[in-house]
């Protein structure tokens, strides 16, 4: 008997001894599988051999990965090392105290500087709780079936939205139906769609009782029949431009990096048209954030270090279909692929773009979305412009600040 | 009056066949979609209209590239279209075998792309100037493509002004419609050129090959990207089991004493146990998934299974009481008249012949659970059971419908097969017992 609990202490000992560290790392970035495989095998493989260390990498969307995560504090067993948020939902994060505060150890990597224009929306009170990481902006895509209609002297790469417009309107009369995609299933992009026509007419987005609101909706009520007929059934507008459905799309720099290097013999990309006020896109990031109370924090603060040094956020960026590194020190390492001339027109789009963040004022995001859904639906759709009706919804986004 | 009869017969069972037909094709129809499309290809999946069975493989044709010098241009047949569409043009071999491979889920082998390259070479030095002359004449009628769809859409904006009563306008209106047909004819003709010209240039500037297609590789990537799938798939049938047994030990208690005794506000009791499935899961999951962490049942299959159970015993407990209640108490009387016990009498007699419902009840719980994500997210980590490892998979996949297809259908397919097993049982569960 002595010697059996002697073997199993003894077996007990060398499994502690040589039983892997793991660190679970939860993201709701890279779900596309594609893009998950790449991260696990391309990019975390070499981190665990690295450090002998083993990293559980999941995906889930952002409310529930805060659920879980909220689960774990309030009953003490936190499992969730690294989270990889939503800047939208960071403020959630940091104001329900649950990740750690990480400027001291990041004032000590010289070697990288974070684009300071994410700052806004990564650093509460002078103090940064995430590392941002994969910025999206707003590109342009075109079916080549769309360039007989093109109007004549506009240049693709320098479109304005008169001309989109113009380009778009000719398309439905030339083909019978319309072929510009935006998300018409409410509570999905449209709003971000239409911001970037806002920013470009000067707008306070997603203010609707400017100028520069006004003049956007004006645009868009001129392209009532530029819409496919099934516009309303769009939650995304990767699949009908796959399907050949639609043609024109300005959206998410990574849903039109998709669809462009799923098929880059037909189709042509753009940064976002521009206006009078130049290239407006809603810019986003999402970033990492150490879990409070976890286990693991050495490990983890060793993969924040790994994830955002420069040559690995490249190769990230690259791999997963065309998000902006967000790493200034990353971007002496673009080439020439098609994956290198998403980003370079987003980093186009970012650097040079009026740009507009999701600001933490808002109760609850989904229902000024849905404000814009409204407007889409009853006016756009009616090809009716009424600012009257534009002051009137204003009213309702006033109301839902925090 | 025989006749009337018999064409009265003839119209009422040709209306109850129309009607099994479409509830049949109502059913079948999703998810013959969603099985089919799970064996397609991306390339096919995008392929609009859709076809209504998958490829077992793909033709190509192969073309030297006019931007790149040194390059490639890589068509795959479309099945819609009726020709064929251009993926890929490169110059990098490598590269275009694995982006054919994505995309049409065929793996051209080097060797036959290079021994393709040989042939196609001979084949475009064999006609040379003919290939030229078809491109410049393609190009060409190209060009008045784009000049007859400016002309259609200027004529287009031009009709838009003019009012319809308007009867000043008439002779303007009807002169700009001859124009448009005129316009759309000729569009027409000039497009019907093109075809023929490309049908001519296919075969003397590209060679054309076919590769078999892997069938299963929506399946394949799906659980490649899937981590822990088999682990997960073990735990789901641990929970969903578990589920069962708690829900139909209690519930099935409950439903004998409902069926067999009488007390005081039993309709009420009866009625209150379904309350809990009138309120959303998730609300009364949360509670539930606070008591049962602090337990340390988190992330284990006991603790999802207790949440589950919550929500089932109230359906067993009614489900039990009918089938029960469907077994005559005189039955067990003669039981015990010949000697056995109260307890010998509900397990020798009446258990057996509730079994097949009890059966049929466990479906319920089975595919309650079984199905069940959100809460399943909240509770696991680690463990996983085999919906989240699905869901986790497909967030982000819009754009891959074949992959989400894979998906569902490996989720559904237990379910189904537990089903098939216990489906003769199905039609006792409301108290139909025969003795």
């Amino acid at each position: 008997m002595k010697k059996l609990l002697l073997v199993l202490m003894l077996v007990a000992i060398v499994a502690f001894a040589f039983g892997k560290e793991t660190l679970v790392v939860v993201s709701r970035l890279w779900t596309p599988p594609s893009e998950k495989e790449f991260v696990i095998n391309e990019i975390i493989k070499p981190f665990e051999e690295m450090y002998g260390v083993e990293v559980r990498f999941s995906t889930l969307d952002d409310q529930k990965m805060l659920e879980q995560v909220k689960l774990q504090q309030e009953t003490g067993n936190i499992t969730t090392d690294v989270v990889i948020a939503y800047a939208a939902k960071m403020p959630e994060w940091v104001e329900n105290g649950y990740v750690v505060d990480l400027t001291d150890i990041v004032s000590q990597w010289t070697d990288r500087h974070f684009s300071k224009g994410l700052d806004s929306m990564t650093i509460f009170d002078g103090r940064r709780y995430f590392l941002p990481i994969g910025a999206d902006v707003y590109l342009f895509i075109a079916n080549k079936k769309a360039l007989p209609y093109l109007p004549e002297g506009a240049d693709i790469q320098n479109l304005t939205w008169e001309q989109v417009a113009e380009w778009a309107n000719a398309i439905a009369l030339g083909e019978g139906e319309g072929k510009f995609a935006v998300t018409g299933v409410p509570k999905k992009s449209f709003i971000y769609q239409a911001g970037a026509i806002c920013l470009s007419y000067g707008a306070d987005w997603p203010n609707l009782d400017n100028p520069g609101a006004m003049a956007a909706f004006y645009l868009l009520s001129k392209m009532v029949d530029a819409f496919p007929p099934a516009v309303m059934t769009y939650d995304d507008v990767r699949p009908p431009l796959k399907r050949g459905e639609a043609w024109l799309a300005a959206a998410h720099n990574a849903r039109i990096g998709e669809v462009y290097k799923n098929d880059p013999t037909n189709f042509i990309i753009a940064p976002v048209p521009m206006g009078p006020a130049g290239r407006g896109s809603v810019a986003g990031t999402s970033g990492f954030a150490i879990v409070k109370g976890t286990k693991h924090f050495d490990l983890a603060v060793k993969f924040l270090e790994y994830m955002t040094r420069p040559d690995i956020m490249l190769k990230v960026s690259k791999g997963t279909g065309g998000f902006i590194p967000t790493v200034e020190e990353a971007l002496v390492y673009l080439g020439d692929t098609v994956e290198d001339e998403v980003i370079k027109k987003s980093i186009m789009v970012m650097k040079n773009g009026v740009l507009s963040y999701i600001a933490p004022l808002w109760k609850d995001w989904g229902q000024v979305k849905l404000v814009y859904d409204d407007i889409f639906k009853n006016m756009i759709m009616n090809g009716i412009f009424d600012p009257e009706y534009l002051e009137l919804m204003q009213l309702k986004i006033d109301a839902l600040r925090k | 009056m025989a006749e009337r009869k018999n064409a009265k017969k003839i119209i009422s069972s040709t209306i109850f066949y129309i009607f099994v037909a479409g509830i049949a094709t109502i059913i079948v129809l999703p998810i013959y979609f969603l099985i089919s499309i799970s064996f397609m290809s991306d390339q096919e999946a995008y392929d609009w209209p859709i076809s209504l069975a998958p490829a077992f493989s793909h033709s190509f044709l192969l073309q030297k590239s006019d931007n790149i010098p040194g390059g490639f241009l890589i068509s795959v047949y479309s099945r819609s279209q009726e020709e064929f569409v251009t993926i890929s043009e490169s110059d990098k071999l490598d590269d275009m075998i694995s982006f054919v491979n994505r995309k049409t889920s065929s793996k051209i082998p080097k060797k036959l792309l290079e021994e393709k390259i040989v042939e196609l070479e001979e084949v475009v030095a064999q006609n040379e100037d003919r290939i030229a002359e078809l491109k410049t004449q393609i190009k060409q009628e190209t060009l008045t493509i784009n000049k007859l769809n400016r002309d259609i859409v200027k004529i287009q904006r031009k009709l838009k002004f003019i009012d319809p009563e308007d009867e000043s306008f008439k002779e303007l209106r009807e002169n700009l419609q001859n124009q448009l047909q005129e316009k759309q004819q000729e569009k027409a003709l000039t497009e019907e050129k093109i075809s023929a010209l490309k049908k001519e240039l296919q075969p003397i500037s590209g060679v054309t090959f076919k590769v078999r297609k892997n069938i299963f590789a929506s399946y394949v990537t799906f659980f490649r990207v899937t981590s822990d799938s088999m682990g997960a798939l073990i735990r789901s049938i641990q929970v969903a089991l578990l589920t069962v047994l708690i829900s139909l030990t209690i519930g099935g208690m409950a439903g004998y004493a409902f069926a067999r005794y009488i007390f005081k506000g039993k309709n009420l009791l009866k009625l209150s146990v379904l309350f809990v499935r009138m309120f959303p899961g998730i609300a009364i999951a949360m509670p539930m998934v606070m008591i049962l962490a602090r337990m340390g049942f988190y992330d284990r299959p006991i603790g999802l299974s207790l949440v589950y159970s919550v929500g089932q015993i109230g359906m067993t407990t009614w489900i039990t009481a009918s089938i029960f209640m469907g077994i005559s108490t005189e039955l067990e009387e003669a039981a015990q008249v010949f000697g056995t016990s109260r307890w010998g009498a509900f397990f020798r007699v009446t258990l057996p012949l509730a079994l097949p419902g009890l059966a049929a009840s466990a479906m319920y719980a089975f595919i309650g659970s079984w199905s069940e994500t959100a809460q399943a997210i909240v509770l696991t980590q680690f463990n996983p059971t085999f919906p989240v490892v699905i869901y986790q998979t497909l967030v982000g996949t819009k754009g891959m419908i074949n992959l989400v297809a894979a998906g569902s259908v490996t989720l559904a397919f237990p379910a189904v097969l537990f089903t098939m097993i216990i489906r003769r049982y199905i039609l006792q569960m409301w108290g139909g017992v025969r003795v």
